[in-house]
C-alpha cells in the first residue's frame, strides 16, 4: 500500500492511499461470496446462484460495498502506517477503482494537535480564604428584613433620608422630553409614574433622590441630574437632565426586629442561633463554590498560558457553531428580535469564536493529561453521568442512551466526564496558597435588588 | 420461415440450464410453442453466430392460476428447447 501524506496547517492534512491490486480482489471475492449466501433469483434455490450470474446482476452494489470497505481498511491501515493521531476524517474523495485493478483515494483529515505539557503536577494556586464574618451573616439577614419590612405612610412632614417616596416623573434635556431627545434610551429614564424611590445617595440616578429630601405630599420638584461620563447608555453621558417631580406618598419603613420570631417565620421554623448558623453554613457553602471556581479557572489559565500549540481549525469551528447556536436561542428565549441578533452577528461571531478557541484548548489540554496519566471513565461513571441527564430530561435512563447513540454524542459525554475527571485530579495536585483578601458572595439567593424605582408594590 | 425473433422467446437461466451449460456445452431457452427443431436450430445459430449439434424440445402446459376467484385461469403453455452446441463453440449468456 502506498500512502502519502501532505500536512497543512491548523492541524489539518490530506493522504492520498494506493491499494494494490490483490487486496482490492480479495477483498472483492469476500463481499460476492458474502452476496451469493444472500442472492435471491428465480431459478435458483438461496445460495444456490452462479457466482457469474451474482457478479453481473448485483454489479452496482458489489461495487459500492467494494469501495466503501476499502476506503475504511485503506484509512485505518494508513493511518496505522504513518502513525497519524487523527481527531476526524474530514472528507474522502477521488475514490477509483483503476483499470490494473487497485484503488486509490484521497482523504481529508485533521489531526489532534502535538501537545508538549508544562509540569502540571503541583499548579500554584493563589486562593482567597473561605471565613464567613460577623458582617457577612448580618448582612444576610439585614437583606432578609429589608424583604418583609412594612411601609408607613407619613403625612406630617417632608421626606428626609432613608424614606421611600412613591413620585411621578418626566425628564427633559434643554426643554424638549427625552422621549424624543434620545428616543432609544425611553423607558423608565424618560418617565414614569407611581415609582417608588428610596431617598438615599443611591437611589434611581445619581443625585436624584437627595434633591427630594424635605418635599411634602403633593409638592412639585424640578430635579437636575448630571449623568456620569460612564453611563450605560451612550447618549446620556455627561448629560444634564432636567426632571419634573411630583411627591404623590411619602414612606417610612419600618424594619422588623431581629428576634426568634422572626427568624421562625423567615427561617422556617429556626430560631435566632439555628438561623445564624444555617446563614453562616450558606455563606460557607457559597464561598467554597466560589473558591473552587477560581482554583478550576486559575489552573486552566496556567495551562494556557504555559502551552502553545496550533488548535485543529474543525473543531474550533464546530464548537463556535454550537455556541452561536446556544446564544441565538438564549436571545431568543429572552425575546430578543431576530432582526436585533441579525445586527450583532459579527460581534456574536467573534465572541463565539473566541470562546471556542479557548474551550478547544482546554478540551485537549485536559485529554492529554489524561492520556497521561492514564485516567479512563469507568462504565459506572458514564452510566451515572447518563442517569442524571435522563433524569434533567426527564426521560427514562435507557430512553436516554438511546437517544445518546443516535446523535453519536456518547462518546462526548465520556470525554466530558473524562475532562472534568482530569480536572479534578490536577485541582487536586494543585499547590494552594492562600491570601487575605475575602469578601462575602454579592448575593444571598432569593433576596432582590435594593433600588426600589419603577416598583408598583414592594 | 419464422421470423427468428419470433423464435427464440428468452433465456431460461436456472440451477439446472447452468449446470447443463458447464457440463454438456448446452444451452436452454423458451421458444414458440409452434415451432420445431429445425427452426429453432437455425434461430440459434443465426442469433448468436454458432454450430449447433443437436436441440431438444419439450412443452409445458400452463399452471393453474387462481386470484381470489372461485374460476381459475391458466399461465400460457410453453415450450423449452435444449440446444447442444458442436463442439469449441460457447455462448455468452451472463
Amino acid at each position: 500500500m502506498n500512502t502519502t501524506v501532505e500536512k497543512l496547517p491548523e492541524c489539518l492534512a490530506t493522504m492520498r492511499v494506493e491499494m494494490p491490486a490483490d487486496a482490492v480482489s480479495a477483498e472483492r471475492d469476500k463481499i460476492v461470496v458474502a452476496f451469493t449466501r444472500q442472492a435471491k433469483i428465480p431459478g435458483f434455490r438461496p445460495g444456490k446462484v452462479p457466482r457469474g450470474v451474482v457478479e453481473k446482476r448485483y454489479a452496482s452494489d458489489i461495487t459500492d460495498e467494494l469501495m466503501q470497505r476499502l476506503v475504511q481498511t485503506g484509512c485505518n491501515e494508513a493511518i496505522k502506517k504513518e502513525e497519524l493521531s487523527v481527531l476526524h476524517l474530514e472528507e474522502i474523495k477521488e475514490t477509483s477503482l483503476n483499470e490494473d485493478g487497485t484503488f486509490s483515494f484521497v482523504v481529508d483529515m485533521s489531526l489532534s494537535p502535538e501537545i508538549t505539557l508544562p509540569d502540571y503536577k503541583e499548579i500554584a494556586v493563589e486562593l482567597p480564604k473561605v471565613e464567613v464574618t460577623e458582617e457577612n451573616i448580618v448582612n444576610s439577614i439585614e437583606r432578609v428584613r429589608e424583604k418583609v419590612a412594612e411601609f408607613e405612610p407619613v403625612e406630617h412632614r417632608g421626606a428626609s433620608g432613608g424614606d421611600f417616596v412613591v413620585i411621578d416623573y418626566t425628564g427633559n434635556i434643554d426643554g424638549a422630553p427625552i422621549t424624543e431627545a434620545v428616543p432609544k434610551a425611553a423607558g423608565y429614564l424618560a418617565e414614569g409614574s407611581d415609582a417608588w424611590l428610596e431617598v438615599s445617595e443611591e437611589g434611581f440616578l445619581p443625585g436624584f433622590a437627595m434633591q427630594l429630601v424635605g418635599s411634602a405630599i403633593g409638592e412639585q420638584r424640578k430635579v437636575i441630574v448630571r449623568y456620569p461620563k460612564d453611563y450605560d447608555v451612550f447618549e446620556l453621558q455627561g448629560v444634564e437632565a432636567t426632571y419634573e417631580v411630583t411627591v404623590k406618598e411619602i414612606k417610612k419603613r419600618n424594619l422588623p426586629e431581629v428576634d426568634d420570631a422572626f427568624c421562625e417565620k423567615m427561617f422556617e421554623g429556626r430560631n435566632l442561633e439555628q438561623a445564624r448558623q444555617w446563614i453562616t453554613e450558606n455563606l460557607q457553602h457559597q464561598m467554597e463554590r466560589r473558591v473552587d471556581e477560581i482554583k478550576t479557572s486559575q489552573v486552566l489559565e496556567f495551562l494556557h498560558t504555559n502551552t502553545e500549540f496550533e488548535l485543529p481549525k474543525t473543531a474550533v469551528d464546530r464548537q463556535a457553531q454550537m455556541l452561536v447556536d446556544q446564544m441565538v436561542e438564549r436571545g431568543q428565549m429572552q425575546g430578543i428580535a431576530n432582526e436585533e441578533i441579525l445586527e450583532h452577528q459579527d460581534e456574536i461571531l467573534a465572541n463565539a469564536s473566541q470562546q471556542a478557541r479557548l474551550d478547544v484548548k482546554s478540551r485537549f489540554l485536559l485529554l492529554e493529561v489524561a492520556k497521561k496519566e492514564e485516567m479512563t471513565v469507568s462504565q459506572r461513571e458514564l452510566a451515572m453521568q447518563v442517569t442524571a441527564l435522563a433524569q434533567r430530561n426527564k426521560v427514562s435512563p435507557k430512553k436516554m442512551v438511546k437517544q445518546l447513540q443516535d446523535a453519536g454524542q456518547l462518546e462526548s459525554l465520556r470525554e466530558q466526564i473524562l475532562a472534568a475527571k482530569t480536572l479534578d485530579f490536577l485541582k487536586s495536585g494543585a499547590s494552594v496558597s492562600l491570601t487575605e483578601r475575602d469578601k462575602a458572595p454579592d448575593e444571598s439567593s432569593g433576596t432582590e435588588s435594593s433600588e426600589p424605582e419603577n416598583k408598583e408594590e414592594v | 420461415m419464422k421470423d427468428i425473433f419470433q423464435v427464440v422467446k428468452k433465456i431460461r437461466l436456472s440451477e439446472k440450464a447452468t449446470l447443463l451449460g458447464e457440463q454438456n456445452n448446452e444451452y436452454v431457452f423458451q421458444v414458440d410453442p409452434k415451432s420445431n427443431k429445425i427452426e429453432i436450430k437455425h434461430a440459434i445459430e443465426k442469433l448468436f453466430e454458432v454450430k449447433v449439434a443437436d436441440v431438444r424440445t419439450c412443452n409445458y402446459a400452463g399452471k393453474k392460476r387462481r386470484e381470489r376467484r372461485a374460476d381459475y385461469g391458466r399461465t400460457a403453455n410453453w415450450k423449452k428447447a435444449v440446444v447442444k452446441l458442436k463442439d469449441g463453440e460457447t455462448i455468452e449468456l451472463i
